[in-house]
């Protein structure tokens, strides 16, 4: 046998090995299953800033149910659904009371609704990249929305640096209920552009860094066809720049996450976020640590704080606490158990939100600024 | 995995030792998944339904059985995963060698090609076959333990599952980590081998054999003859991938001596072959004892002075 005859058993069975799956990108060789429970609880409004309505507010019990899987040698698909129930009052609008702060005429506690949501990915997987595509609908009685998005990931240098990009379009369809009795819109429709781009960086064998830069197009009916006055432009462009940093540490086998996001919009909001959390024991079967995170928002350009009935109806206005300067501090511990091929997790997280909290001040705090607490459960089978 | 397995990494220790925790039970996964000692494995799945139904396999499962299939057409069948039914002939306590008449119906159950390999899954053509998917998977295991410990950011350790060998990047001084080939005749090290990146596989007749009357037997038996091969007496490969390494080694020692040398030295990859009486082969162009080649080329050098294969290791 001449060596130029032999030079192909090396090449088949390199070729061979390449097929199987430890080398083929990062195609998921296990099948995972997970459920996450969720109840999101928010605090009572207070009685004296409250002229109409109930005051109990939202309530949101969330189920999740997640399924992810390979398929043959280069495909992995997830599905997910989730269930959500909502009940509780919500701001309808807010009107000057005579000290000069504002009053909240509250919706009662008429609302009662549930939202029901699919969405299946399916990825095909080369060496060192992935291509997914994912389609989702989301569902309750007065909202539909349907979304497509198309996600890739390629690593570079061996692997020490992830670019992953993603595009999604949704369309959403708005009937809200009761229109004609309350005089709302009978009907309308908004659709969301979507882009993203991130770069994964590691530093070290120990440190990691993730840099993103995200920019969302809304066309359509933005305002909130729920609220008493509530003008808002039809178009909104939001931008969003984030900056992850994470670490691992000998003491107590840690790992520090620290997060960073701002976030501006053509409506002329601002915001920062700061969170950092924790994690300790990350080798040993029970890990938990805990989170806090800062949020600093200043207000839309056409924020008011009480609703103006003087206005014309084609300038834009709203009163909504969401669009409002504030800023919030939330904190919370997570903890997992591991045994074997079973998680299970737990996470509590308390929110606590306020004008003064803000980085920029403003003469008139929202009575509608929320604080609530978020229990959530998850286990998670991996086979 | 019915030797000693090691791991030696580089760097963090918190990040190290959750690499190795992690590690650890991905060994574990592969050996409950492919040992054909435990009855839920997936080879005693496909074994019991032998000559039956079709059992339904995963991608990695299918990916090895595919692997396999070239192996077996590259070595013009002497690599069958189908032959580890010759060990029902060859048990410990055998006092002398097996009849032709012992051997002939253990052989019919040693066929490749009845491997039925679908869409559905796989089965195994006649009641009685087995496959052992031990000649790959440990190789594979050392492979996928070291694409773990690379994607996790570690860019400096050894995986050695009783042999067969991944070295992810250089050791910490940043130079090849530096291999001892053990010496198939007698303890200690015969030679080591500097290797950065790369997969290291050795076969021989040295760490599993039959005793057979007193006289020690290779554990690898020809699946056309049932009876083991006198060959090589051990096989070093270096290639991109442990298993490719493992199955040139193992397809080495299956061919004899003559041919496997002769296999050996047609492929383009770095090999240490030992015979019966000691003498060492390389790579052609490649010298052993650091005369004929002493640059960056030079993989192994000749040990002489009978160190331990853990201080050949550093």
């Amino acid at each position: 046998m001449t060596s130029k005859t032999q030079i192909g058993p090396l090449a088949l069975l390199s070729a061979a090995a390449l097929a199987l799956p430890a080398f083929s990108a990062s195609q998921p060789t296990e099948r995972v299953v997970s459920v996450n429970t969720s109840v999101y609880q928010e605090g009572d409004a207070n009685a004296a800033e409250v002229v109409f309505g109930d005051l109990q507010r939202f309530r949101v019990k969330t189920n999740q149910f997640n399924l992810s899987a390979p398929i043959g040698r280069d495909w992995s698909m997830s599905l997910g659904y989730d269930n959500e129930a909502m009940s509780g009052a919500s701001p309808w609008g807010t009107v000057a009371a005579s000290d000069g702060s504002g009053d909240l005429i509250m919706s009662g506690a008429s609302i009662d609704d549930s939202r029901n949501g699919v969405d299946v990915n399916l990825t095909r997987h080369w060496r060192g990249q992935s291509l997914g595509v994912s389609v989702g609908y989301s569902g309750e009685h007065d909202y539909h929305s349907r979304s497509v998005g198309l996600n890739y990931e390629r690593d570079f240098f061996k692997q020490n640096t992830t670019l992953a990009l993603s595009a999604s379009y949704a369309s959403d369809e708005l009937t809200p209920t009761d229109a004609q009795l309350f005089q709302r819109l009978e009907k309308g429709s908004k659709h969301t552009r979507s882009f993203y781009a991130s770069v994964n960086q590691l530093l070290s064998p120990v440190s990691m860094l993730n840099l993103g830069f995200g920019i969302t197009k809304r066309v359509g009916e933005l305002s909130d066809p729920y609220k008493l006055r509530d003008i808002r432009p039809g178009k909104r462009l939001e931008r969003t720049l984030t900056a992850n940093y994470r670490r691992y540490f000998d003491w107590q086998t840690s790992s520090l996450a620290v997060n960073y996001r701002y976030f501006w919009d053509s409506y002329s909001v601002g915001a920062h976020t700061l969170a950092m959390s924790w994690m300790l024991g990350e080798e040993t079967a029970l890990q938990w640590g805990p989170m806090l995170r800062y949020y600093s928002q200043s207000e839309a350009a056409f924020y008011n704080p009480f609703d103006r009935y003087d206005q014309p109806e084609n300038v834009a206005q709203s009163s909504d606490f969401r669009l409002s300067t504030f800023g919030a501090i939330s904190y919370g511990l997570k903890a997992r158990y591991r045994m074997n091929d079973v998680q299970v997790s737990m996470q509590y997280e308390r929110y606590d939100s306020g004008s003064d909290y803000a980085l920029s001040s403003t003469k008139t705090a929202h009575p509608g600024l929320v604080d609530f607490d978020v229990v959530s459960l998850g286990a998670e089978y991996r086979f | 995995m019915g030797s000693p397995c090691e791991l030696k990494l580089s760097g963090d220790s918190a990040l190290c030792r959750r690499v190795a925790a992690d590690c650890q039970r991905e060994a574990e996964r592969f050996e409950t998944r492919y040992s054909r000692f435990t009855t839920d494995s997936i080879t005693a799945q496909i074994n019991a339904a032998a000559g039956g139904a079709v059992v339904p396999i995963d991608a990695e499962c299918r990916a090895i059985l595919e692997y396999a299939g070239v192996c077996w057409s590259l070595s013009d069948g002497l690599f069958d995963i189908t032959s580890g039914v010759l060990r029902r002939v060859w048990t410990k306590d055998r006092l002398q060698l097996p009849a032709p008449d012992e051997l002939r119906p253990i052989l019919a159950l040693i066929d490749w090609q009845k491997v039925e390999l679908s869409e559905a899954g796989v089965r195994l053509g006649m009641s009685g076959m087995e496959i052992d998917l031990g000649g790959v998977v440990k190789e594979y295991a050392a492979d996928a333990l070291a694409q773990r410990i690379g994607l996790a950011g570690i860019d400096s350790g050894v995986v050695n599952l009783g042999g067969d060998i991944f070295c992810v990047g250089t050791n910490p001084e940043g130079l090849p980590w530096r291999i001892g080939i053990k010496n198939p005749d007698g303890p200690g090290a015969i030679a080591q081998v500097g290797i950065a990146s790369a997969g290291l596989a050795t076969s021989g007749g040295y760490e599993r054999y039959f005793e057979v009357g007193g006289k020690r037997v290779s554990h690898l038996l020809n699946p056309v003859t049932g009876m083991p091969v006198e060959s090589l007496a051990s096989v070093s490969v270096i290639a991109d991938q442990s298993v490719v390494a493992g199955s040139i080694a193992t397809i080495a020692l299956l061919k004899g001596r003559a041919d496997g040398l002769d296999w050996l030295r047609a492929l383009a990859c770095d090999f240490l072959a030992i015979d019966a009486s000691g003498q060492c082969f390389t790579r052609p162009g490649q010298g052993l004892d650091g005369i004929a080649a002493s640059g960056p080329d030079q993989k192994f050098t000749r040990l002489t002075d009978n160190r331990s294969i853990q201080d050949a290791f550093q």
